[in-house]
């Protein structure tokens, strides 16, 4: 079992309660999301459209002093901090994670800053030196978003711009998206891109290609899709080549598409160059430069030796970041993933390959 | 662009800016079309890798594969796809008395 150093890139911390995030509210938008005086609850994100028959968390993850799993700090530590070495944690947000889903950008704006200004108080007070934050970002209004982003980014706890439901209907390559790449160019951050943005009732788009899921189950299979169109959409719109020093990673959307996309994508653009002239190099090439993947969920092949297949054509040594998912009901143990993945990659996919990508060995 | 045969080898002739020729074997590298049954223009380019500003580079005869539309410089063959290495086969030619003469080799 690996026993060295961790970087989990995706541990989802919350709120105790979201009435937490009223000190951080503008005096206005406090009154506004307490104005039925506690009859209904403050719309912080909109319904799911397809909820988890069994719920989203761990069931062992409850706080025995009540809040939402990954709201209390003692059972993390006791739970996932504390049995491995996970020296640097990523936190991504529980509830908030998918602020832009809201149909009101002004509203969702809000939220994020405050959902920032707590998390950065609650968590990111230094008092525990593992714990690293994402910048929250309501992307319905990217300006607004980069402004946030640049607001907070300096930070010396704050690693990462997050980006996970679309809030403008476009993938995130589209040229309305780039003000927020700007700033995280600008900021030497990379932008994390959570999976699974898209299925809110508000978006009023599907998540997945071709319909509507009915059920979790497909909904989760399919969790894939949309961080599939949203990398390629980033290549085709030329994001790399104007944002240059961009790195991204990809959360939650599995790896397994890595190579079938991948080839799809170079073998399509031999014959529709002309569609993108402003691409000088072959898509795979920017995706191995700029792009990161979270492990979670690992997609565990049969076999062992059809899994180190699969990670070999992956370039998997080089691109995999760990992450637990924590407090998730499908958090990936560093045990099963060490498993999967050959011990010598260990090393990296556990520790350094996040370290490049946030900096963190320039001291 | 036209396209002849001489003994087994069928070429596409090109004629680009006026006076200049090139000959291209019709096998396509990629997956062996008639690629010089396909189109020819000047390639597109992006010369600030801005997608709001497209230009064409008219030194650079592209062919376009009638299958799957990969496209070649005529003039030397090669893959305007960067990333690609596939290279169409290309032989000498010029022009004398009115006649295009190609250099096929043995």
């Amino acid at each position: 079992m690996y026993s060295g150093p961790i970087v989990d890139c995706d541990i989802h911390h919350d709120w105790p309660s979201q009435d937490a995030l009223l000190p951080y509210l503008s005096a206005g938008w406090r009154e506004y999301a307490t104005r039925s005086g506690g009859r209904q609850p403050m719309p912080v994100i909109p319904s799911e459209i397809h909820p988890n028959p069994g719920g989203v968390f761990r069931d062992d993850a409850w706080p025995q002093e009540g809040g939402p799993p990954g709201s209390s700090r003692a059972l993390m530590e006791e739970q996932l901090l504390g049995p491995y070495r996970v020296e640097r944690g990523l936190l991504t947000f529980g509830a908030g994670t998918y602020v832009a889903a809201n149909a009101n950008p002004y509203w969702a704006a809000e939220l994020a800053r405050a959902a920032n200004d707590w998390s950065i108080d609650h968590w990111l007070d230094g008092s525990d030196e593992r714990l690293y934050g994402t910048a929250l970002l309501a992307n319905q209004l990217p300006e607004e978003a980069a402004r946030e982003l640049r607001r907070i980014g300096g930070h010396p706890r704050i690693a990462a711009g997050l980006l996970a439901t679309n809030g403008i209907g476009k993938p995130f390559g589209h040229p309305l998206f780039h003000p927020i790449y700007a700033a995280a160019e600008e900021l030497g951050l990379p932008i994390a891109i959570h999976a699974a943005g898209e299925s809110f009732a508000s978006m009023r788009v599907s998540p997945v290609g071709s319909g509507v899921p009915s059920l979790y189950l497909e909904h989760h299979t399919l969790i894939p899709q949309g961080i599939m169109t949203h990398v390629v959409s980033m290549i085709v719109h030329g994001v790399f080549e104007k944002f240059p020093g961009l790195r991204v990673l990809l959360m939650e959307g599995g790896v397994a598409w890595i190579p079938a996309v991948l080839w799809r994508f170079d073998m399509d653009f031999r014959g529709l160059r002309r569609e993108a002239p402003w691409l000088r190099r072959a898509p795979s090439e920017y995706f191995y430069e700029h792009v990161r993947v979270t492990t979670q969920p690992l997609e565990i092949a049969p076999s062992r030796r059809h899994m180190h297949r699969l990670l070999e054509l992956i370039g998997a040594e080089d691109i995999l970041c760990f992450s637990s998912d924590y407090p998730h009901w499908d958090t990936d143990e560093v045990a099963d993933i060490g498993r999967n993945i050959p011990e010598a990659w260990h090393r990296k996919i556990f520790h350094d390959n996040a370290m490049e990508l946030f900096g963190w060995n320039d001291g | 662009m036209t396209v002849v045969r001489a003994g087994r080898v069928e070429l596409g002739i090109v004629r680009w800016d006026g006076d200049q020729v090139y000959a291209l074997r019709n096998v396509c590298p990629h997956a062996g079309g008639p690629v010089c049954e396909g189109r020819l223009g000047p390639r597109i380019v992006a010369p600030a890798a801005d997608p709001l500003r497209l230009e064409v580079d008219d030194a650079c005869p592209a062919v376009t594969c009638a299958w799957h539309g990969w496209e070649f410089d005529a003039r030397d063959g090669r893959a305007l796809a960067p990333g690609s290495r596939l290279r169409v086969r290309t032989y000498p030619a010029r022009v004398e008395d009115g006649t295009v003469l190609v250099e096929l080799g043995r």
